[in-house]
């Protein structure tokens, strides 16, 4: 048994290799120099698969077999020239577009923030927010309508980053029934294996967002206030799946029924001052080691501050049906004030579990304990925007 | 049909096995783009948005000219032109 982490950065990848002791790392990088590398996954028959982007040349999915050579897909996910964009997203496409070509309100794939094997499956989420599923290894991918065109879709309000579709999370017991996290429109749940959605936010805080202090164009008509959920991270178990822990911009949560009904789950965690004067914890990065059924997170500072809180790098422990948190410092350090992404954290499934996150300085920290102790692995990458880990 | 070449830049010519040099063919810039894309379809995604048309960051160049966005795509051209992709750069922490 061995272990293989794809971390995504800003320009390129890296891969780091162990074996299943996980106490030395071979790192191998930058692969595919140059390009913003968003998620990773790998499907049943091994096949290892990145998702890439460009501001200048788009986003696409690469593919390998033995993590250093990679070939590109030629057909990735796309939209239609006929899919309205979202008003608010269409924001941030416009705003990157000098030479003034993009002259109506169409959807675009910008980012790849999410890739996903389940079973002979394959499913991205995408920025402007959707989901795309393949059956053919990513040779093809057709959109998933009953989420794509939803019918709140008009009013999902996009963060900081844009509308982006991060999180896909799925139940082993039930293939069809599967969670998506989207920034910052919330949770959706489908049972019916992607033909309807509900949105599932009750119990969370929303945001909400003036229509006219946006200035946004393009909301249906007599819209004049919009609420939204930002949905930083979610991590579950999959063979426990209606067990979920969601952190959001306003607080960390967790649902015991699928989503239907949340609750703060904070005991122990930093409550943070945000920046519109409410308090509660703030962060992105969570995962769910399995085999020791332990939660971990990552809080920051706050919506102004996004580092850790006086930069003490701390990763924070739950065990599942716990009511609250304890910090662990081991081999972290009390002066990082870079960030933690919320795709920059996993966990590699192995008994004893071995987890994983890197920092917007580049730093990359591993544990072979569940998280109760951390070592630095020796090297420094670009911005890390995503960690993917694999027992080999 | 004239024969023309076109060069890629590095970063993109890392998704075709890092062939930087392409024979086309092709009245107009356009056709040969369309020509490229057609015998390498993993860079239509990275040429063209799902609009259809080039994406507003990518720049091509005919000989030493610059083929200004849309319009640029009907220009003519002859056996032996050059066509060289370059990528737009600029400043600013949304880039990088």
């Amino acid at each position: 048994m061995s272990v293989a982490v794809i971390v995504g950065t800003d320009k390129g990848a890296a891969v780091l290799r162990s074996d299943d002791a996980r106490e030395r790392w071979e790192v191998d990088a930058l692969q595919l120099p140059g390009w913003k590398v968003t998620a990773a996954t790998r499907d049943s028959q091994g096949r290892f698969y990145a998702a890439v982007s460009s501001v200048v040349y788009g986003a696409a999915v690469v593919v390998s077999d033995d993590l250093k050579t990679w070939r590109q897909l030629e057909h990735p996910p796309h939209y239609e020239p006929t899919d309205r964009g979202n008003p608010g997203h269409y924001r941030f496409i416009r705003g990157m577009d000098f030479p003034a070509i993009y002259t109506e309100q169409r959807r675009y794939i910008d980012q790849i923030w999410k890739l996903k094997a389940v079973g002979d499956v394959l499913y991205t989420g995408v920025s402007e927010a959707g989901l795309f599923r393949s059956n053919d290894r990513g040779e093809s991918w057709e959109p998933v309508r009953g989420l794509n065109e939803h019918p709140t879709r008009e009013v999902w309000l996009p963060g900081a980053g844009g509308l982006g579709l991060h999180t896909i999370l799925v139940d082993d017991d039930d293939p069809r029934r599967m969670w998506v996290g989207i920034s910052s429109a919330g949770v959706f749940r489908t049972d019916d294996g992607g033909e309807t959605w509900e949105q599932k936010d009750d119990g969370v805080a929303p945001d909400i967002a003036q229509v006219d202090e946006l200035g946004l164009q393009g909301m249906p008509q007599g819209v004049t206030s919009i609420e939204s959920w930002c949905a930083h991270g979610l991590a579950s178990d999959p063979s426990n799946a209606n067990l979920i822990y969601r952190q959001d911009h306003f607080g960390m949560h967790v649902t015991q029924d699928g989503g239907d009904h949340w609750e703060l789950l904070e005991s122990g965690l930093p409550v943070v001052e945000l920046g519109n004067g409410r308090h509660c914890v703030f962060g992105f990065a969570i995962a769910l080691d399995p085999a020791s059924q332990t939660v971990l997170s990552i809080p920051l500072g706050g919506d102004n501050m996004r580092y850790p809180l006086d930069g003490k790098l701390r990763v924070y422990r739950t065990h599942v049906g716990d009511e609250s948190w304890e910090a662990t410092n081991r081999g972290l350090p009390d002066d990082c004030f870079a960030s933690i992404l919320r795709g920059a954290i996993d966990v590699d499934g192995l008994d004893p579990g071995g987890a994983y996150f890197g920092t917007t300085a580049g730093t990359i920290y591993a544990s072979r304990d569940a998280g109760e102790s951390w070592t630095q692995i020796p090297a420094t990458l670009p911005r890390i925007l995503s960690v993917d880990a694999f027992a080999l | 049909m004239p024969a023309v070449t076109i060069q890629l830049p590095a970063v993109l010519a890392q998704m075709v096995e890092g062939q930087r040099v392409f024979e086309v063919s092709g009245a107009t810039i356009g056709e040969a783009l369309e020509d490229l894309v057609t015998q390498r379809p993993a860079l239509r995604v990275h040429l063209f948005d799902e609009s259809g048309g080039m994406r507003p960051h990518v720049l091509c160049f005919h000989n030493d000219d610059y083929a200004r966005g849309i319009e640029g795509l009907s220009w003519p051209i002859a056996a032996g032109d050059r066509l060289t992709i370059l990528n737009s750069i600029a400043g600013g922490a949304l880039a990088g």
